[in-house]
């Protein structure tokens, strides 16, 4: 028998590859977004677990002088509810082939995800958590700093990724790239910000709410 | 050979492919060398541990031994069996299904240059005293960055895997014709994605923990449990899954029948990961003889577990039986892997008997000591014990055992030679009985109330007896997956021509040529059965070959 290079590009003569399943991107999309809502799900059940711990002892779960405000989470809910309207706009609008909507839609989405990572700093900043303790501090509420950062950090990188992805998807559909007749990218890009969206709506009950 | 459409080197070949069966190489040869890295880490722990008149001749404290015992199995799992598996999957899984390539190309290779990178970040953590027993605040937090980065990678890995099976099937393959390889490793990439992030996740909490200070440096030996729901019983049977499908369709191939309940294979499999998943919704950790929910559904697991690896091993005990069986390395290493994996999940029900204990005793008597009222021998109290590491080693031994049992199957695919045959038996004989007499030695120290981490050495009894058994043990499986990289090195060396294939199966990696071309098949295969080769009239099978060679020529 020949033998065949492992590493040979595709010869100019050998038949074109044939077109694969549809939705490669969206599946791929839908695997990493069950992954990472898993890590972050995983996270949510260390805090209940911790929190549950601590309010067992007869203590309080938040540390002295901590408060969590509740306008702040709330208008972050109302910034990603509406995140999710304009994202049906921009599927819509490309299900028709209006680029210019869609170009609006997608900035709209970008600017909501800009105000929900500021409005966390400033909710971050009112709470005034210790991220950093020195050897001098008394660690009262072992676990609750580190807890608190890695959930609502991880979140932060979670939204980061979604504008990236959906901002990249945005351009290529805007490029020529995506139609009306396939969508396959923006429906990948749309699959992980409804992921990001249902992880805050977990965040805000647990951590903002349920406090 | 034809070459002359665009010379590429070495460099290129590697780096910058995106082909999966050169991806698949890299990973098989890599995790083949960290198993081995590995193992001589664990070589160097069981040495410390025997040595009970002094402890400082090895290593300086116990830190240090805490450290490179958590390095060892850190790297046993994710850096060797993990990878291994993940390599064999890669590379076979598009050719199984049908698929051209596979899914996301570029994200496959890269997954595979970011796991190697972060392999390299966390020697260099535990070389600059961090991890578990670590007393460096940066390394310490460069090891929980390294470690979740290891993870990421195999998950990114995974998704690929798990994409390819489900979105780049032949025409006509329907879920349930999927290979039985093929569909382990789909079911594999779907519990991978499920509970490795969950780890993930731990480390994060990990790494702000540290690195904000919250962490005292003066003891870490702490950090190694947030590995412990994914490294001990029912959690690492995530790696007996691709075990079941790669001894399922190696006897199929070796006995010249294919496994006749193919959905209920599918079935036995899925279930697996079931009950492997049911760790995950345990803590496992913190498990007691008490009644509670994590105990109860620990102790379902457990129990479940037995059974889908007792059904498969059957079905294919039933193609044993009623084919020509063929014994070689494939179908040997194939049939011990599946034994391997079958001791630990039944060794493991021991580690049941505690929590069930526990369970009588609080519905009878809620106030009475549970031990004073069972009289449970204090030998089956093995809960955090070294006990868990036995079914662990059962288990990763089983999971190396199939990936040379694979490597030899589908060796003419990979390198388009045929193993060493001598070596590779000599290394399924080293695995398989240094994988057994390891996890023996593990579960004797278990016996003995050695507790797993070994912070505190047993240094009489029974226990002893079991650390000098994990010394041999644990000996014979570094030489025995050491012979097995050495086998993959060789027949990848050798690689020049092919050998013609001696044996043949009926799935559809069988129709293309040894080693396949680029883009895997001349024409894209169609599928109406679980057997695709056999609805196929040979001359389709010689065409399909003849138009690659003209491809080629």
């Amino acid at each position: 028998m020949t033998d065949v290079s492992l590493y040979q590009p595709i010869h100019d003569s050998a038949p074109a590859a044939p077109a694969q399943r549809p939705r490669l991107l969206v599946t791929g999309t839908a695997f990493a977004s069950a992954a990472v809502f898993m890590g972050f799900i995983g996270m949510i059940g260390l805090y209940i677990g911790y929190r549950q711990d601590v309010i067992a002892t007869g203590e309080t779960w938040l540390p002295s002088g901590v408060v969590i405000p509740l306008t702040q989470p709330n208008m972050m809910l109302a910034t990603w509810s509406l995140s999710g309207v304009t994202l049906i706009w921009a599927l819509l609008s490309m299900k028709n082939d209006d680029r210019p909507n869609t170009f609006i839609a997608i900035g709209f989405m970008m600017i909501l995800g800009f105000a929900y990572i500021a409005q966390t700093a400033y909710l971050l900043s009112l709470m005034d958590m210790p991220l950093f303790v020195s050897g001098e501090d008394t660690i009262d509420s072992l676990n609750r700093p580190p807890l608190f950062y890695g959930i609502i950090g991880t979140h932060i990188v979670m939204t980061l990724s979604a504008m990236g992805y959906m901002a990249t998807m945005g351009l290529r559909a805007i490029g020529g790239q995506y139609s009306a007749k396939d969508l396959e990218g923006l429906y990948g890009a749309a699959f992980f910000w409804f992921t990001t969206y249902a992880a805050y709506l977990v965040m805000w009950y647990v951590i903002y709410i349920t406090k | 050979m034809s070459n002359d459409s665009v010379e590429t080197g070495l460099f290129d070949r590697t780096l910058g492919t995106g082909d999966h069966k050169t991806v698949g190489r890299l990973w098989i040869f890599s995790g083949l060398a960290m198993g081995v890295a590995a193992l001589v880490l664990r070589l160097v722990a069981a040495l410390e541990q025997l040595d009970t008149s002094s402890s400082s001749d090895l290593l300086e404290d116990v830190n240090e031994l805490v450290q490179v015992w958590s390095f060892s199995r850190d790297l046993l799992i994710f850096g060797g069996a993990s990878a291994l598996l993940v390599g064999i999957g890669t590379f076979i899984v598009p050719l199984q299904v049908g698929a051209n390539a596979i899914a996301f190309p570029r994200g496959a290779a890269a997954a595979f240059w970011a796991w190697l990178a972060s392999i390299a970040m966390l020697v260099a953590a535990y070389i600059g005293n961090g991890g578990p027993g670590g007393g460096t605040r940066d390394f310490v937090v460069l090891w929980a960055m390294a470690l979740g980065g290891v993870m990421a990678s195999i998950v990114w890995a995974l998704v690929c895997i798990a994409t390819t099976v489900i979105g780049a099937r032949a025409p006509g393959m329907r879920l349930e014709m999927v290979p039985l390889t093929s569909w382990s490793f789909f079911v594999f990439a779907l519990l991978g994605l499920l509970a490795v992030p969950i780890q993930i996740g731990q480390l994060i909490i990990s790494f702000i923990d540290v690195r904000g200070g919250y962490q005292s440096l003066v003891d870490t030996t702490g950090l190694s449990a947030v590995m412990d729901t994914i490294t001990v019983a029912p959690g690492i049977y995530w790696l007996a899954i691709p075990v079941l499908g790669i001894a399922l369709d190696a006897i199929a191939v070796h006995t010249g029948r294919p496994i006749r309940f193919h959905r209920s294979a599918m079935v036995a499999i899925g279930l697996l990961a079931l009950t492997a998943f049911g760790a995950d919704v345990t803590s496992f950790g913190r498990r007691t003889g008490g009644i509670d929910f994590d105990n109860a559904l620990l102790v379902i697991a457990l129990v479940a577990s037995v059974l889908p690896i007792l059904a498969a091993l059957a079905l294919g005990g039933e193609s044993l039986k009623a084919g020509s069986p063929t014994f070689g390395l494939p179908l040997g290493g194939s049939l011990i892997a599946g034994l391997l994996v079958l001791g630990g999940a039944v060794v493991a029900l021991l580690g049941a008997v505690e929590p069930i204990g526990g369970f009588i005793v609080e519905t009878n008597n809620e106030l009475a000591d549970r031990n004073d009222v069972l009289d449970l021998p204090t030998w089956l109290e093995v809960n955090g014990t070294t006990f868990n590491a036995g079914i662990t080693a059962f288990i990763v031994t089983g999971a190396f055992v199939a990936g040379l049992a694979a490597l030899s199957h589908w060796s003419h695919k990979i390198w388009g030679h045929k193993l060493n045959e001598g070596l590779g038996s000599l290394a399924l004989l080293a695995l398989a009985g240094g994988g057994t007499l390891w996890a023996v030695g593990e579960i004797l120290g278990g016996f003995g109330e050695q507790v797993a981490l070994p912070a505190v050495v047993e240094t009489d009894g029974i226990a002893s007896v079991g650390n000098v058994l994990v010394l041999i043990g644990v000996a014979a499986a570094a030489g025995g997956v050491g012979l097995t990289l050495l086998v993959a090195v060789t027949a990848g060396i050798l690689n020049q021509g092919s050998e013609s294939e001696p044996w043949s199966g009926t799935t559809l990696e069988w129709m293309t040529t040894s080693p396949p071309p680029y883009s895997n098949f001349a024409s894209q295969p169609s599928v109406k059965s679980a057997n695709p080769l056999l609805d196929i009239t040979p001359d389709d099978k010689t065409e399909d070959a003849t138009a690659l060679e003209e491809v080629s020529a």
